[in-house]
């Protein structure tokens, strides 16, 4: 084996050696860089799983408050306890009839 | 060291010399290299194993969260945006019996829990063989939190969605309800299963508003129960674009319960239930001579003669005594008039004109609920003569409902839905009669509330339109005149129409000051006008101070 093929075949194995360890290295960035990615989507996951709880709260305060204000319940409670009852047409007074309704009082005179 | 004994120099000698350091380097080489080749390899098998999971992996149970969102579905809502039916996780209470230490104690805690369920069921079901056992089901967090809180063993929780309708009995044949796996069973619910179930489908507004609902029901639950009534319905449309306001149906039921409801309460009469509805028949008939031309409001008809149509005598619960034109036909609600303006009309094109207004088909609402007519198979000259007065056809409320918007919103056909109309659902309108024609109708109804058998519907301030029906029931012998079916189809306000209101009663009784009647005069006219008189201003429809708007046929203008 001559000179110059030893030297070419140290200078080969040099290029594989230096491609294998920069291959490795990105590889090892990657996982790095995707391990964190991995994190960060799992602590999402987490915060997403906090919103779903707090939505489903609402949710549950929605339709408490849905049975809470239904007119049915509404129209019990002011019946039974102020004594209420449905509005009546006579009970009702449109804008333009409330001067002829009540009309205005005579201004006082003023005193000399 | 060896000399070579050939060697040819001065000595000629040849010394072989065995260069045992040499082997030993050259053995070292071997395993170094052997060494290095695994360490390679080994590496390479940790880079391709790096790289397959940073490359290939795609980040799998790293978010269950998608899976919770399968068991979604959307809340409905009524126009204004109140909940209606809503999906809560709730909790399924389980026992491992293994763990479990004492049956007896952890069953007497949860029977102080649930007092509805005894301590013995409890202690049954603690005690069955079996991995994971069903204790109890729907458990709300906050009991979830109780049953935590005892700190018995073997107790587990397993989260599951549950449909839950915070309104109750209010709307509940229009909200419907769902099975466990929250499939669609009944009403909205079923009607727009798929669009409820898509994932992340935002809440669905229907047409109803809860507020006129509630006043529909109220007032129908104080009729049906002081008129003794079996069955009632009663409708709230928008005739102008076909949007059910409200859609009461009594007995009703509790969507959160439905499996302990009776099967009757489960019916929607308002669109189920097809009956025989009388004379609120009669504007159609009305209707269609006008648009035919073939009569018009002041000729007169000899309703005080007896009519016979084949063998059969067609009579008049208030007969006159001198010939009426239409007003009057219809405001006394004369069968005979309406019977020889039928006539005049013919079959053919009667049943032209009632297939025009919907009401020989299926109402095409998004209910499954929506019920057929039944409709006499030969059409012969007394059929023509029966259906002109609401006989010998049965229609659902819904259907008619509907058919009287068409006559009374300026003659165009618009199919009622449960859907609130927006720029997507937009009304399909179908013109079937003329707007002329129409102002005909609305007069004619104006004046049955004003000098007809609909008085007692009027409502100050809001000059209703309107019809009575009183129908004797079918039986075995022909008709039953004991057993009624009364109605009442109204309209508002008469100046500017836009709602229809419409009442039905199912054997509805005579009670004390109604003269021993049971018609619909005294049940249903007043019935609706008392809906009227609460949803009127909650539809921001303005009272009317002024004079009564009469009817054109009015011959006495009322005073207030």
């Amino acid at each position: 084996m001559s000179v110059r093929s030893r030297h070419n075949q140290s200078v080969g194995g040099s290029i594989i050696f230096v491609l294998f360890l920069i291959g490795a290295v990105l590889t090892l960035g990657l996982y790095y860089v995707k391990t964190n990615a991995q994190t960060a989507k799992a602590e999402a996951a987490q915060l997403q799983r906090l919103v779903s709880a707090e939505l489903a709260a609402i949710k549950v305060l929605k339709a408490e408050l849905a049975h809470l204000e239904s007119p049915a319940r509404l129209s019990e409670l002011s019946a039974s306890r102020l004594g209420f009852s449905s509005i009546e047409v006579k009970q009702t007074l449109t804008l333009k009839d409330i001067e002829s309704v009540f009309p205005l009082k005579d201004q006082p005179e003023a005193n000399p | 060291m060896s000399i070579d004994p050939e060697f040819s120099g001065p000595a000629r000698r040849q010394v072989h010399v065995a260069d045992t350091e040499y082997r030993a380097v050259a053995e070292g080489r071997i395993r170094i290299r052997i060494g290095a080749a695994i360490f390679a390899f080994a590496l390479m098998v940790a880079v391709i194993r790096l790289a397959e999971v940073s490359l290939l992996s795609s980040g799998k149970n790293t978010n269950n969260y998608s899976q919770s969102a399968k068991l979604e579905r959307a809340d409905i809502v009524d126009r204004n945006g109140e909940l209606l039916a809503t999906t809560l996780t709730t909790y399924t209470l389980y026992a491992r019996s293994e763990y479990v230490w004492n049956a007896a104690e952890t069953a007497r805690a949860l029977h102080e829990l649930f007092p509805d369920m005894e301590a013995q069921d409890f202690q049954r079901r603690l005690t069955r063989p079996g991995d994971q056992l069903l204790i109890r089901r729907g458990l709300t967090p906050k009991e979830k939190q109780n049953v935590f809180l005892l700190g018995q063993p073997g107790l587990m929780f397993e989260a599951e969605p549950q449909r839950v309708y915070p309104r109750g009995h209010l709307a509940s044949h229009i909200v419907g309800f769902t099975d466990v796996d929250l499939k669609g069973l009944a009403g909205s619910e079923r009607a727009f299963d798929t669009a409820l179930s898509e994932p992340n489908a935002p809440s669905l507004a229907l047409s109803v508003d809860l507020r006129v609902q509630n006043a529909a029901a109220e007032e129908l639950q104080k009729s049906l129960e002081h008129f003794k009534a079996d069955t009632g319905a009663a409708i709230v449309m928008d005739m102008n674009n076909g949007e059910i306001l409200a859609m009461a149906s009594l007995p009703n039921y509790d969507p959160n319960h439905p499996n302990t409801t009776s099967p009757q309460n489960l019916y929607n009469h308002a669109s189920m239930s097809t009956y025989e509805l009388g004379s609120v028949f009669k504007p159609i008939t009305m209707a269609m001579a006008l648009e035919y031309g073939v009569t018009d409001l002041v000729e007169t008809f000899p309703v005080q003669k007896p009519l016979k149509v084949r063998d059969k005598y067609i009579r008049d619960d208030h007969p006159s005594q001198h010939p009426i034109a239409m007003p009057t036909i219809l405001a006394d609600s004369s069968n005979r008039g309406t019977a020889m303006i039928a006539q005049r009309v013919g079959g053919d094109r009667q049943q032209m004109f009632l297939k025009e207004l919907g009401l020989m088909d299926r109402v095409p609402i998004e209910l499954t609920e929506s019920a057929a007519p039944q409709v006499q198979r030969e059409w012969q000259d007394i059929t023509t003569v029966t259906v002109s007065y609401g006989h010998g056809i049965s229609v659902t409320p819904l259907a008619l409902t509907t058919a009287i918007a068409t006559l009374l919103n300026g003659g165009e056909y618009v199919a009622p839905t449960l859907r609130k109309r927006d720029t997507v659902h937009t009304a399909q309108k179908r013109r079937v009669i003329t707007a002329e024609t129409s102002q005909k109708l609305r007069d004619l109804m104006r004046y049955v509330a004003t000098d007809g058998t609909g008085k007692k519907a009027d409502v100050d301030g809001y000059a209703i339109m309107g019809k009575t029906g009183t129908a004797d029931k079918p039986s075995i012998n022909g008709y039953d005149e004991r057993r009624l079916v009364s109605s009442f189809i109204a309209a508002f306000p008469y100046q500017d129409p836009q709602y229809v209101v419409f009442v039905t009663f199912d054997e509805p009784k005579a009670v004390e000051g109604t003269h021993g009647y049971a018609t619909a005069g005294w049940n249903a006219a007043p019935t609706a006008g008392k809906i009227i008189e609460r949803i009127a201003p909650i539809l921001g429809v303005e009272r009317d101070t002024g004079p009564v708007l009469e009817s054109p046929f009015s011959e006495t203008p009322a005073v207030r």
